[in-house]
């Protein structure tokens, strides 16, 4: 009902389509942010635990392995110790209040000082590491989306063995574990060839910031190249295998078999068929988008990247609790603004997506 | 069944998925004691790196233990939270998208938009903070958390399969007679889904596998239990690959990539053998 009152009022279709794209970012960011608020708060041990068991119990081996060594801290004293972590981390307030507080944060984005490496604000953290995230992941969003439709297409159109092998690999590049490609190429090219670094964005040796210097862009770059190459096959694979069941579907639609009755050349078929094929592509790219994060973050642990995903690890390794939560953040606004900001592309490439909502439901 | 059965690839497929469960359910039977099979995971059997031998097939790693033991249990392990956790999400699956859709209306958007959230939300992210939460995990743990997260891509295969089943005659036929929506989920439109809840079990089964892996890789796996991911988590900590040691990290990779290769394939086989419609596309 109040769907139909507000279509009245966005005169445009496209407007409304917009604002029910907006709609679903809101909701969805709403669900995740709930969701992992929630489920972390009906564990069993919170995270004063984990510290105080840090502190009492010697050294942490590895995350979360701690070796209870025994200490010279009394009994007492850890109740005390608790009490003040549980009225710094806010524990210790009603639920309700803790929500409040963690919508408080997310929309101030101010998620106070870092403990691993105080006084850092966090989102000082976050805003270093995030770019460094982002330019990994975007590029291979497009050029995954390009070169997969290509291969895509030119697989459905050479149907047999080679298409068959060309779509068990994409269909398997869809889900492959990168974090193991990256391992991969790691000892070929990096240790065993030595052609590409294999720790860090750049050499940390010649330059302590980033600076915009030709030289160092140079350098970025050549730390770049295996961690891209590890990730771009995720994008190719997906939309290959998008793209090579779209084709096929088109090559036996009726306008293309009507066509080739009416003896149109093979390659202008095939630039119908494809064009055709491209646009409903568009709806996987959210969900390559999200796997794509993911990886990402492995990726990055793996080369010590600075990005989110190394950035998630120190935190995790440290028990830094409000950067564990930041950087989760960021993830998920990565793939929810970017999932967004696909919907809208495709509504604009698509008229028909658009204008669909004329007559509404 | 019988096209199935005769099919190569399928065969080839099936053959690869079984030797790996056979390895796997080795591997569970000597952590618990059961049978010896390889040399201990945990004791320090040979030295520092040492190369591939005849002794240690797959060499040792940096504390001097043997990587073939320590395979054959992480597979084990591996396994059995693959496994677990596609059964959680292929049960959330099965009462998210299969009932909302029988009932339909708003149950099913409200439903419906649930699953979208989930389908685009990134695991790893929400493994990761799920995880730091814990200070110690299981198995179980773990499979729960990887089951709780990624049924939306299962619930949402199912549900159109429901929509479609439901408008059949049976149904209409069983719903007149008056029986009760659960009998007829159950009785009426599940057994006419099973290659479909199989296929999806499949996918699910596979992507566990490789999350789990994701998520041991930076150290929040499972604690008390060694896996594939977290063989990878200490070559990567030990800095292993910086000195050359592949024998550590490329056993675990292989066998990830071959049984859920082998998991995904098999799923496309079947769906091209039921559907008649996709012969040839697939």
């Amino acid at each position: 009902m109040s769907l139909k009152k507000i279509t009245g009022k966005l005169k445009s279709p496209f407007a409304f389509f917009v604002y029910k794209k907006l709609l679903f970012l809101f909701v969805a960011i709403f669900i995740s942010m709930t969701f992992t608020f929630i489920l972390p708060r009906l564990m069993p041990s919170s995270p004063v635990d984990i510290m105080i068991g840090k502190i009492a119990g010697g050294e942490a081996s590895s995350i979360g392995q701690t070796t209870q060594t025994g200490s010279g801290i009394g009994a007492s004293r850890l109740d005390v110790l608790r009490a003040i972590y549980m009225e710094k981390f806010g524990i210790n307030q009603p639920l309700i209040v803790q929500y409040f507080d963690f919508w408080k944060r997310f929309f101030t984005m101010d998620f106070g000082l870092s403990y691993w490496r105080y006084p850092t604000p966090v989102s000082d953290l976050i805003m270093e590491a995030l770019p460094w995230t982002l330019v990994l992941v975007i590029p291979v969003v497009p050029i995954g989306f390009f070169v997969g439709n290509w291969i895509g297409s030119r697989a459905a159109y050479h149907r047999g063995k080679v298409d068959k092998a060309l779509y068990y690999v994409l269909m398997y590049l869809s889900q492959a574990p990168y974090y193991w490609f990256a391992l991969i190429f790691m000892l070929v090219f990096g240790v065993k060839l030595g052609w590409f670094p294999i720790f860090g964005a750049y050499d940390i040796d010649r330059w302590l910031y980033p600076v915009l210097t030709p030289d160092w862009i140079l350098d970025a770059a050549w730390h770049y190249a295996l961690p891209f190459l590890s990730l771009v096959g995720l994008g190719i694979g997906s939309t290959g295998v998008g793209m090579r069941a779209m084709t096929l579907y088109e090559m036996e639609s009726d306008y293309i078999q009507y066509s080739k009755q009416l003896g149109f050349k093979k390659s202008k078929l095939r630039k119908y068929s494809e064009r055709n094929a491209i646009l409903p592509n568009f709806t996987w790219l959210p969900v390559v988008l999200s796997s794509l994060v993911g990886q990402t973050l492995l990726v990055e642990y793996v080369f010590g990247y600075p990005g989110l995903g190394n950035l998630a690890f120190q935190a995790v390794f440290n028990m830094d609790y409000p950067l564990i939560e930041a950087t989760f953040i960021s993830a998920v606004g990565i793939v929810l603004v970017g999932n967004f900001i696909c919907d809208i592309l495709y509504g604009i490439l698509d008229p028909r997506i658009g204008s669909s909502y004329v007559g509404g439901k | 069944m019988q096209l199935l059965a005769k099919n190569r690839r399928f065969q080839l497929c099936l053959g690869v998925v079984l030797v790996i469960v056979a390895i796997g359910v080795i591997g569970l039977l000597q952590e618990r004691g059961v049978i010896t099979v390889t040399l201990d995971p945990n004791k320090k059997t040979g030295y520092r790196y040492e190369p591939p031998s005849s002794t240690h097939v797959f060499g040792c790693d940096v504390f001097g233990q043997d990587v073939l033991a320590q395979l054959v249990a992480g597979i084990g392990n591996s396994l059995m939270v693959g496994f677990l956790a596609g059964l959680i999400g292929l049960l959330i699956a099965f009462a998210v998208g299969g009932f909302s859709a029988y009932i339909g209306g708003l149950t099913d958007e409200t439903v419906n938009t649930l699953t979208n959230v989930f389908l685009v939300l990134p695991i790893i992210p929400i493994l990761i903070i799920l995880s730091a939460s814990l200070k110690e995990r299981s198995l179980y743990t773990v499979a729960g958390f990887i089951g709780l997260i990624t049924w939306a891509g299962a619930a949402r295969s199912l549900r159109s399969q429901v929509m479609s089943l439901k408008e059949r005659n049976f149904v209409n036929l069983a719903r007149i007679s008056g029986k009760s929506t659960t009998s007829i989920i159950f009785n009426e439109i599940f057994p006419n889904m099973l290659s479909y809840v199989f296929i999806s079990f499949c996918g699910m089964f596979g992507g566990a596998i490789m999350a789990e892996a994701g998520i041991s890789l930076i150290g929040l796996g499972p604690t008390t239990v060694a896996t594939l991911g977290s063989m990878l988590h200490w070559a990567i900590a030990t800095q292993s690959i910086h000195i050359g040691v592949w024998w550590w990290f490329v056993p675990p990779g292989i066998v990830l990539i071959s049984f859920t290769g082998a998991l995904l394939a098999m799923g496309s086989v079947i769906d091209d053998v039921l559907n008649p419609k996709l012969r040839g596309v697939v």
